[in-house]
């Protein structure tokens, strides 16, 4: 037993080690990156490009599930967006409440006949298409019940532009957010197949008619830790996985997509949450697999303001989902496993997502049932366990301060000091409790995996306007809801 | 087990170390952030009376003069970017009123000094400034440093500068073969930037037209949708049979927008090109330029394999009058099922549009009970729609 003991610990330290080289080697690209993402974005003059009919058409893809007390704010956000050509169409997933009439009132909206949709991707038959010549930019799609992935394929269907962009409908773009995100794809469309934007959380920031205009942390607890927790991922993560052309994800919540390519790997896929993650590995692969020069870039100053769950229930619900879709994800995916042919995606981007995300929870599990052993049987001391915990805590705490330093020097969106301290202590704080937990949903979602569960799980929508209550929103099949 | 402990606490003096540093250049960052925030609103009231001095000024014949006193470098910072906000949103005199203030300034030559920068970043952002000011002394300068530079965002920043400063064609076309040979068909991104010089680049984009460089040609097509090219038809009708699909859409599109270069004989024989594409994009074009003369080869078109064929030939009959939607409703009596279904969609839709339509002119579009096409009835007064 404690030769055992022994060999787990010499495994679980250069799993360490590799963890966090890798991590630092990440960061250190996101650092690279993001240089010349700021003065891109800096010098460029978004203003005149928006307006510039050299911009690419792009289709909005807004895929909606009992969606009535925002989807009205949200449309007419999108409505006004700064972009010369783009058009918005929102897929009415067989909603439950009042999703389609409220928005069929609210524009009044018809019938409209001749938009049958080119059957490019395989989906649910749609219903009706509605439109109203006042609002040319705006159609509604309505369908049964099938499932996010299966509403983003019908939007796709009826798409008129060669960009498609998949954002939830519970989400805020920013006016500009568009054009930038075009820019990133008009600098270099002969590769581009995807786009990601930034997720941001919009808990205690102050919207008005679909604007965010004031910036805020939030004031509860949870939704402040995935605020931090979304600046690591998109901004530590991201801008480095984007440098060498190793991202796996685009979220759900806004990113943007070349058409054929989408056409040309099926669409999304239906079924299960990580619908996201999928199409992106399967552009990938598609595109290595028939050696075309790609890239999946990101744009991290084109964002997405998004409301984050402020509850245990919801939050442990979505993370569960979230494992569930990351584990299916890469066990239909283990031959991308080590494979030269698919580069960096399938030497560096999935080995580190199978060993240090999806394996993580078995990883930090075993390691404390080895902790329990070692105390047990007197292999360690209270020094031992003391360092071992501080140099844990150090090792996630600089990856902290890296990401907060690069929102610092490219962004600056939480421009007050108080949010910084506050920012830099709940950094610090996330170590004691909310990292743990989320191991523990993983490892839920795990089970909840293996369980065949594939429901969308619990999520509530709250009205934009603060004031307005919140509504229970558990679609049959996966639909909504936002994927950082 | 000592040796151990040895090496994790010097880990831990190191990871300590680092965050200290980062945790130091963050709240400098933000100390800085928060001080150049105030500085600028300092500054920005210091200078009120110039400001409106300035924008007041604008359309007069004086020139500008520079704010009073000697300003400091921050100072100089704010006045630079509220100048530069002007010179981007004014055109014309009012422009040219502010560039000769940034010149008088000195703010000219301290960008062309920094141009000689070792430091790229530094090149760059003086490029950026000297492209806003529309020195076209930077422009040598600046084609060093593109031509310098590896691909990144950052050429097309440099591009933008050299087409906002460029006098000559030539320096326009040189800055065009840089950013082309990274081949990675920006064309329309190189198109924006063209547009932001202020000289006529018709000729050059009728030169890249006819060059027969798939890459020019890309170019010019995209250029084209912003600056139309007088007598360009022969060559774009010419574009739409070229073997890169993408070019021969475009060049149709282009073609298809100009009534005087889409003649009737090219749009029959656009009708019967082989790329589906093209063949629906001049049968949408047909009926957008109300080219009855084609009606007949529409009729035949709504038996064409491509549906979008199929359905903009049907939408466009149904634009060419009477005439044309008598063919419709002939083609739902005797075309194929595809065809016929299509003009059904197409025939029932505008009989709604005209319904609707008619509410407000008191005609309402009806069925006629005996015949298989349809005419229009005047409505009844208690406005009863007949079918």
């Amino acid at each position: 037993m404690r030769a055992l003991l022994l060999g787990y610990g010499t495994v679980a330290i250069y799993y360490v080690m590799a963890v966090t080289l890798i991590y630092f080697m990440i960061l250190f690209f996101s650092y690279k990156g993001v240089y010349s993402m700021i003065k891109g974005a800096v010098y460029s003059r978004f203003q005149s490009l928006s307006g510039s009919e050299s911009a690419p058409p792009v289709s909005l893809l807004v895929p909606a599930y009992n969606e009535e007390l925002t989807i009205i704010e949200n449309v007419k956000s999108l409505l006004t967006l700064n972009y010369h050509t783009y058009e918005v169409i929102v897929i009415n997933d067989g909603s439950k409440d009042n999703t389609l009439q409220v928005l069929i009132d609210a524009f009044q909206l018809e019938p409209k006949e001749d938009e049958k949709g080119h059957q490019a991707i395989e989906c649910t038959p749609i219903r009706q298409v509605y439109y109203n010549p006042a609002y040319p930019t705006l159609y509604v799609i309505d369908k049964p019940n099938g499932g996010k992935a299966d509403s983003l394929n019908a939007g796709i269907n009826l798409s008129h532009y060669p960009l498609i962009s998949s954002i939830d409908a519970d989400s805020l773009l920013e006016k500009d957010a568009l054009i930038r995100m075009a820019r990133v794809y008009m600098e270099n469309p002969a590769e581009t197949v995807a786009i990601g934007g930034n997720v941001r959380i919009a808990n205690g920031c102050s919207i008005r008619d679909g604007v965010v205009t004031d910036v805020r942390l939030p004031k509860k607890l949870w939704p402040m830790f995935q605020t931090l927790e979304y600046m690591k991922a998109f901004l530590g993560g991201r801008i480095g996985w984007s440098h060498i052309n190793g991202l796996i994800i685009v979220s759900g919540a806004f990113g943007m997509f070349r058409k054929s390519n989408v056409v040309e790997v099926g669409g999304y896929r239906d079924g299960y949450p990580g619908e996201d993650m999928n199409i992106i590995i399967k552009l990938h692969r598609h595109m290595l697999e028939n050696k075309l020069p790609y890239r999946v870039a990101y744009c991290p100053d084109a964002v997405c303001w998004t409301q984050a769950p402020d509850t245990y229930r919801i939050l442990s619900s979505q993370r569960k989902r979230w494992g569930r879709g990351n584990l299916k994800n890469m066990w239909e995916n283990r031959d991308l496993l080590l494979r030269p042919k698919y580069k960096v995606f399938g030497m560096l981007t999935v080995p580190y997502n199978i060993i240090f995300e999806t394996l993580n929870p078995y990883f930090k599990l075993t390691g404390l049932l080895a902790l329990i052993g070692y105390v047990a049987m007197d292999m360690t001391n209270w020094k031992v366990l003391l360092v071992f915990a501080l140099i844990n805590f150090l090792n996630g705490y600089v990856l902290a301060v890296g990401s907060l330093v690069l929102e610092e020097l490219a962004f600056q969106r939480y421009t007050r000091m108080r949010d910084l301290v506050r920012m830099t202590w709940y950094s610090a704080l996330m170590f004691l409790g909310y990292y743990q937990l989320g191991v523990l949903w993983r490892l839920q979602g795990h089970i909840e995996f293996l369980r065949k569960n594939n429901t969308w799980g619990v999520m509530t929508r709250q009205s934009w306007n603060q004031d307005a209550p919140a509504v229970n929103n558990t679609p049959p099949v996966a639909t909504g809801g936002k994927i950082a | 087990m000592d040796m151990h402990m040895r090496m994790a606490s010097i880990f831990i003096a190191v990871l300590s170390g680092v965050i200290a540093v980062g945790l130091a250049a963050l709240y400098t960052l933000k100390l800085r952030d928060i001080r150049r925030r105030r500085t600028a609103g300092v500054y920005t009231a210091k200078h009120e009376d110039w400001i409106t001095y300035v924008l007041a000024n604008l359309d007069g014949e004086e020139p500008l003069y520079p704010p009073p006193g000697r300003l400091n470098q921050e100072e100089r910072r704010v006045v630079q970017e509220r100048l530069i906000g002007w010179i981007e949103q004014f055109r014309g005199e009012q422009q040219r009123k502010l560039i000769a203030l940034c010149e008088e300034m000195g703010l000219v030559k301290r960008h062309l000094q920094r141009l000689d920068s070792p430091f790229e970043w530094v090149r760059l952002d003086a490029a950026y400034y000297l492209g806003c000011m529309r020195s076209h002394g930077a422009v040598p300068g600046m084609m060093k440093l593109l031509a310098s530079m590896r691909f990144s965002p950052m050429v097309f920043i440099v591009g933008r500068a050299i087409a906002k400063c460029a006098r000559h064609t030539d320096e326009l076309r040189d800055m065009v073969h840089v950013l082309l040979a990274h081949k990675k068909e920006a064309h329309p991104l190189i198109a924006d930037i063209l547009a932001e010089s202020e000289i006529d680049i018709a000729a050059m984009l009728e030169t890249f037209l006819r060059s027969g460089d798939e890459e020019r040609v890309r170019l010019a097509l995209a250029a084209m949708r912003k600056h139309s090219l007088a007598g360009s038809g022969d060559t774009l009708y010419k574009l739409t049979a070229s073997e890169q699909a993408d070019i021969r859409l475009k060049a149709s599109k282009l073609l298809a927008k100009d009534a005087v270069s889409f003649s009737e004989g090219r749009a029959r024989k656009l009708l019967i090109h082989p790329d589906g594409e093209v063949r629906a994009l001049a049968a949408q074009a047909i009926g957008k330029l109300g080219l009855r003369s084609c009606l007949e080869q529409l009729r035949l078109t709504m038996a064409d394999p491509e549906w979008k064929v199929r359905f903009y030939s049907a939408r466009s009959m149904a634009m060419l009058g009477e005439e044309g939607f008598a063919e419709l409703c002939e083609a739902a009596k005797t075309d194929t099922e595809a065809g016929a279904e299509e003009a059904r969609d197409v025939i029932r839709e505008e009989m709604r549009r005209r319904e609707s339509a008619s509410r407000e002119t008191g005609w309402v579009a009806v069925r006629g009970r005996s015949q298989p096409a349809y005419e229009y009835v005047p409505l009844t007064q208690d406005d009863q729609v007949h079918a």
